[in-house]
């Protein structure tokens, strides 16, 4: 073991001096990992705590749900002979204290609520059951209520407000639910009451059409598996209305959204470790060419081949555990400040602390990566000969001879490398086919920048020489062999491709999730307008420049009664929106056009002025929950007419469902009956307050919801998602830099040498100068004509896989970035030869010589 | 330090025969398709503890002809038998445990590795040599031979802070350390003036001489070249003259 001491100990020497060489390489590994070591601890601990705590966020085991009614007496029999039942039915509802109102988010409870966890709330006694506390004292019954709704109303606790028209003492302060991560989205205050309570309500009508009554029964199973204790249920009950959710499945869309997010960040982590990678690649490429003196001088004393992989793998190896480290301690740090902010946004408390797990799997890739990519540097060292001492003084590495390696067993340790990159993917994103994905657009891609580099560099030899000088020198320069063309174009291209899906992805997440409007929501919505009130309105917004629009929609309440022609009685619908359909007189509307903040995903949106027979876009969910397609025929009853239609699409327009309609006619079919209009008003920020007094005083009679107030929770997560997003897609951008300044500096001695023999024959310093500007910006045309298609496709396949939603893309975004992208490599290649042109060419020459 | 010590354990062929036998040898490289003859039926001896010289003008084939002696090239017909192996017929591994245990090296341009100590440069030549030796004594080693050439107070200068002469002086000592048996010097006084140059053969001469290290040494000095035992005069990569007897 003594040679092998020896040779670290001589390898770790020969890398004195060179500490600033190494720093790109540092860095990029230190980005790359400290990105997969914060998003991994992050979400490890989401993961940790889901499954320690699943049946603590779920408020059960199981839960059961359906819109249309409440569980009869036989069905609570059959939940009570599973284990401990309690009853919550979520609704919403209007509030008001005196002329001040709120829209609340109201979850009533039975006596059994919570049978796990507890109400946050100082002002409940500890040990006191919610329902006790709630329940009528004195004529009054009570109410724990969002301290943000007290805030609206004006009240505090102790005080009187009326929730659906009925008189409620605020009992104490809501801080949260214990099951609130699985609520998901809500719009509206929160605020607890009674299930007597609810039935004491004098208005019960929710202030926005589609938002419904949803009944829900929380189940702690007295033993057995959830899986199986669901299908029991699913079996005894029959009823496809019912939606049993385990507490897994129960998560609200917010933690589902974090799961997905987490993902995409790790998929862009593992994208930037791997253009940090090419980092290594071109300093260790660069490092070994360097040192081919050395290697030589090494060889001609008898050196063998495992003593020179083993001097220049402890100098990578020495790299690879600072920047990993450095990795590590950044990215642990970040995640131990995110955590607690995360787990807010998510519902769930998130301890600031770190596990071993996904830190070691930060290293582990961090290190293969390292090791991967500097592998083949370190055969092309072993191929390195005494010959070139004999011959010349400018040394560089040989090719690396890819058919002998491909044929022995040299290849092995790169494939066990890359082998173990990905599996340590897979048990960081859970999801093998995202990684076997992530794996082949990242092969494709190499192969693909490979292909299009050797077809530049023939067609650049056939091209007729072009006229400019500048332009000719520059392409001269491009195409000569030792020149770093591929390196720059290969370094700008995985960074620009990198920074396209990122900026894809992120806008088809946030799409998906939230929806394209989330942030354009409106502040105020009320719905049962009548036309005089619809004008007062017009005349604010015209004659008020608070209020930035106003929308109007004509709405009137049907039934539907049969679908293809079969009445509804006995019918059993799927899923919550299926049943609150069918539940009665349900709002819904028409329209020409199809609202920005919706999409079609099936079927087609009829044309503008459309007069055709009957025809309505239902939700999305909808198909499944009814059981129909595009084709099939709706009747509903409008004011006691039968109308039939025929379903030409399915929309989906996300979570914000409570301000749009499930069912949609077109037009020429109901505009004949009575309808009122919903409308929405959007003021200018920081302007709310004025225009709510506003609309208090002039409309006295229309309650207006201050939806934009309930949306805040939402879109300040979707903010914090945002910001995280531009972070990493920076980080991976910055990633993508360095490594551009390592390509820049592969043979940046030479290409300055060329410069100054270039002055000194008499070229003027700008001459010099524009050529160097001309070369990198032809390079980076070049490296984003093949970056950005690829960006989107692999965008898109990911999109695909990770999301499976319909495709979109920014295109004044990607322009911008790609013109950002060129003019940054254009200027920051000109500076790689400024000192060489600013110092004096006899000094620099005999630098040159003495090296 | 002795031969024996520096030596590792192996089945290292011993021959108390010549130290280089060549017969026959040609080497011919093609250039744009067309045969280079750069070495013609080369035959020549060097016996152990000799010291030959090879003269010759520019492009002459003394370079390739060490370069075949070092097992760094392979002759294109004939034997190259160094140190009792047929070089043509060792395999990379073998080559590198041949040249290890057999050859020292000396360079027109010096090759010091730039990062390492004159000290570091000398000792990892022995911890190559022989890797089972304890450290301090490779280092002591290492000191005593930078000491023989007049270096033993630059044993931590590295070679930018050397002159040219001074890391010759220490290539040389490089090259001895473990106690070849031949010692190829390719230009030795290439990059050093005259002066500096006579005195650093000299001293190649000398340290041969005590060790019993065989030298074949190229040179377009024939002052130079007049110091060795015999001389070799190749031109057109032929050896065109006799050995000759030393002056």
């Amino acid at each position: 073991m003594r040679w092998v001491w020896a040779a670290i100990r001589v390898g770790l020497l020969d890398m004195r001096g060179d500490a600033r060489r190494f720093g790109l390489l540092i860095a990029c590994l230190a980005v790359g990992t400290s990105l997969i070591a914060g998003v991994s601890s992050v979400g490890s601990s989401i993961k940790q705590v889901v499954a320690r705590d699943a049946a603590v966020l779920m408020g059960g085991d199981l839960e059961l749900s359906r819109a249309d009614r409440a569980a009869d007496d036989r069905e609570l029999a059959l939940f009570a002979s599973f284990g401990q039942v309690s009853r919550v039915i979520d609704t919403n509802v209007g509030a008001q204290a005196g002329d001040r109102e709120a829209f609340v988010d109201l979850v009533s409870i039975g006596p059994t609520y919570p049978l796990l966890g507890r109400i946050d709330s100082p002002d409940l006694p500890a040990g006191e059951s919610p329902y006790d506390f709630l329940s009528q004292r004195d004529g009054l019954l009570g109410a724990l209520v969002d301290p943000l709704m007290l805030d609206d109303l004006g009240v505090a606790v102790g005080d009187t407000v009326e929730i659906g028209g009925t008189p409620f003492e605020v009992r104490g302060a809501l801080f949260g639910l214990p099951d609130g991560a699985v609520r998901g989205f809500r719009l509206g205050r929160a605020t607890v009451i009674t299930i007597d309570g609810l039935a004491m309500l004098a208005d019960t009508t929710s202030p926005l059409p589609g938002l419904g009554t949803w009944f829900r029964y929380k189940l702690l199973l007295d033993g057995g598996d959830p899986e199986s204790s669901r299908a029991a249920l699913g079996a005894a009950l029959s009823d496809p209305s019912w939606t049993i959710r385990s507490a897994r499945e129960g998560l609200g869309p917010m933690m589902r959204y974090y799961d997905l997010f987490m993902r995409f960040l790790v998929i862009v982590g593992l994208a930037s470790l791997l253009i940090g990678g090419v980092s290594v690649w071109t300093s260790m490429s660069g490092y070994v060419a360097e040192r081919a003196n050395v290697i030589a001088v090494l060889r001609s004393m008898g050196a063998d081949r495992a003593r020179i992989f083993l001097h220049f793998f402890s100098q990578i190896a020495t790299l690879a555990v600072i920047g990993v480290g450095l990795g590590l301690m950044v990215g642990g740090g970040v995640a131990l400040l995110a955590l607690p902010i995360v787990g807010r946004a998510v519902g769930v408390t998130l301890a600031p602390t770190l596990h071993a797990g996904p830190l070691l799997v930060a290293a582990g890739v961090g290190l293969l990566t390292a090791f991967a990519f500097s592998y083949l540097p370190l055969q092309q060292a072993q191929n390195i000969t005494p010959v070139t001492l004999f011959r010349s003084k400018g040394l560089a590495a040989p090719p690396v001879n890819w058919r002998a390696l491909f044929s022995s067993l040299e290849i092995l340790p790169l494939v066990v490398a890359a082998a173990g990159f990905l599996w340590l993917a897979i048990v960081m994103t859970d999801d093998p086919v995202l990684v076997a994905a992530f794996a082949l657009v990242s092969v494709l891609t190499v192969v693909l920048f490979r292909l299009v580099l050797a077809f530049a560099g023939w067609l650049l030899e056939r091209l007729p020489e072009p006229p400019n000088r500048l332009v000719y020198y520059a392409l001269r320069d491009v195409s000569t062999t030792d020149s770093n063309a591929p390196l720059v174009v290969i370094s700008v291209g995985l960074a620009l491709a990198t920074l396209v899906v990122v900026l894809v992805l992120e806008v088809n997440l946030r799409n998906e999730y939230l929806g394209a409007s989330a942030f354009d929501a409106p502040t105020f919505v009320a719905s049962d307008l009548f036309e005089d009130e619809v004008a007062t309105l017009q005349s604010l917004r015209d004659t008020n420049d608070a209020v930035i629009s106003l929308t109007t929609t004509p709405m009137l309440r049907g039934a539907v009664t049969a679908i293809n022609g079969v009445p509804v009685e006995g019918f059993r619908p799927r899923g919550p929106e299926a049943s609150f359909l069918l539940s009665g007189d349900v709002p819904m509307t028409y329209r020409d056009e199809l609202p920005s903040s919706s999409r079609v995903v099936a079927g087609e949106w009829w044309p503008a002025h459309y007069q055709g027979p009957p025809l309505v876009s239902l939700h999305q969910s909808l198909r499944a929950g009814l059981g129909v397609n595009i084709g099939d025929r709706l009747t509903f009853t409008i004011f006691g007419d039968e109308i039939t239609a025929e379903i030409a699409s399915f929309r989906d327009y996300s979570w914000q469902g409570g301000i749009d309609f499930l069912a949609t006619f077109s037009p020429g079919v109901l505009e004949s009956y009575p309808t009122t209009l919903f409308g929405a008003v959007t003021t200018a920020p920081g302007r709310e307050s004025e225009i709510e007094r506003y609309l208090a005083s002039a409309l006295p009679d229309v309650r207006f919801i201050a939806i934009g107030a309930t949306l805040e929770r939402i879109t300040s997560a979707l903010g914090q998602l945002s910001l995280a997003a531009s972070l990493v897609g920076g980080l991976a951008v910055g990633n993508g830099l360095l490594v551009l300044l390592g390509s820049l500096a592969t043979g940046s001695r030479q290409r300055q040498a060329d410069a100054v023999i270039t002055k000194v024959l008499g070229a003027s310093r700008l001459d010099v100068l524009l050529v160097s500007v001309v070369r990198y910006l032809i390079l980076a045309t070049f490296a984003a004509l093949i970056a950005t298609p690829l960006g989107m496709a692999l965008a898109w396949i990911l999109t695909l896989v990770l999301l499976d939603v319909e495709f979109a893309f920014d295109a004044g975004t990607l322009a911008a970035v790609d013109i950002g992208a060129i003019v940054i490599t254009g200027a920051l290649g000109a500076t790689t030869i400024l000192r060489a042109l600013a110092s004096r060419p006899a000094m620099f020459l005999r630098e040159l010589d003495a090296e | 330090m002795t031969r024996d010590q520096a030596s590792t354990t192996g089945s290292q062929p011993q021959s108390d025969g010549p130290i280089i036998a060549v017969s026959d040898l040609n080497y011919t490289v093609n250039v744009a398709s067309h045969p280079l003859h750069i070495l013609k039926n080369i035959s020549f001896r060097v016996e152990p503890a000799e010291v030959v010289a090879i003269v010759g003008p520019s492009g002459s084939g003394k370079t390739s002809l060490l370069m075949l002696l070092a097992g760094l090239e392979r002759p294109s017909s004939g034997r190259a038998m160094v140190g009792g192996q047929e070089l043509s017929r060792l395999g990379e591994d073998e080559l590198a445990l041949f040249r290890r245990r057999t050859l020292g090296i000396v360079f027109q341009s010096f090759h010091l590795v730039p990062s390492l100590s004159a000290l570091d440069n000398v000792s990892l030549a022995l911890e190559i040599a022989s890797p089972h030796l304890p450290r301090a004594q490779t280092r002591a080693a290492a000191a005593a031979a930078l000491q023989a050439v007049g270096l033993g107070n630059r044993l931590t200068h590295r070679p930018s802070a050397l002159s040219g002469g001074e890391q010759q002086r220490v290539g040389l000592a490089r090259a001895m350390i473990a106690r070849p048996r031949l010692l190829l010097a390719d230009e030795p006084t290439g990059n050093l003036d005259q002066e500096t140059g006579a005195l650093v053969v000299e001293l190649m001469f000398d340290l041969a001489r005590r060790q019993g290290t065989a030298v074949v040494l190229i040179t377009h000095d024939p002052s130079l070249a007049g110091k060795a035992d015999r001389v070799l005069t190749m031109t057109q990569g032929e050896l065109v003259e006799a050995p000759q007897e030393r002056n």
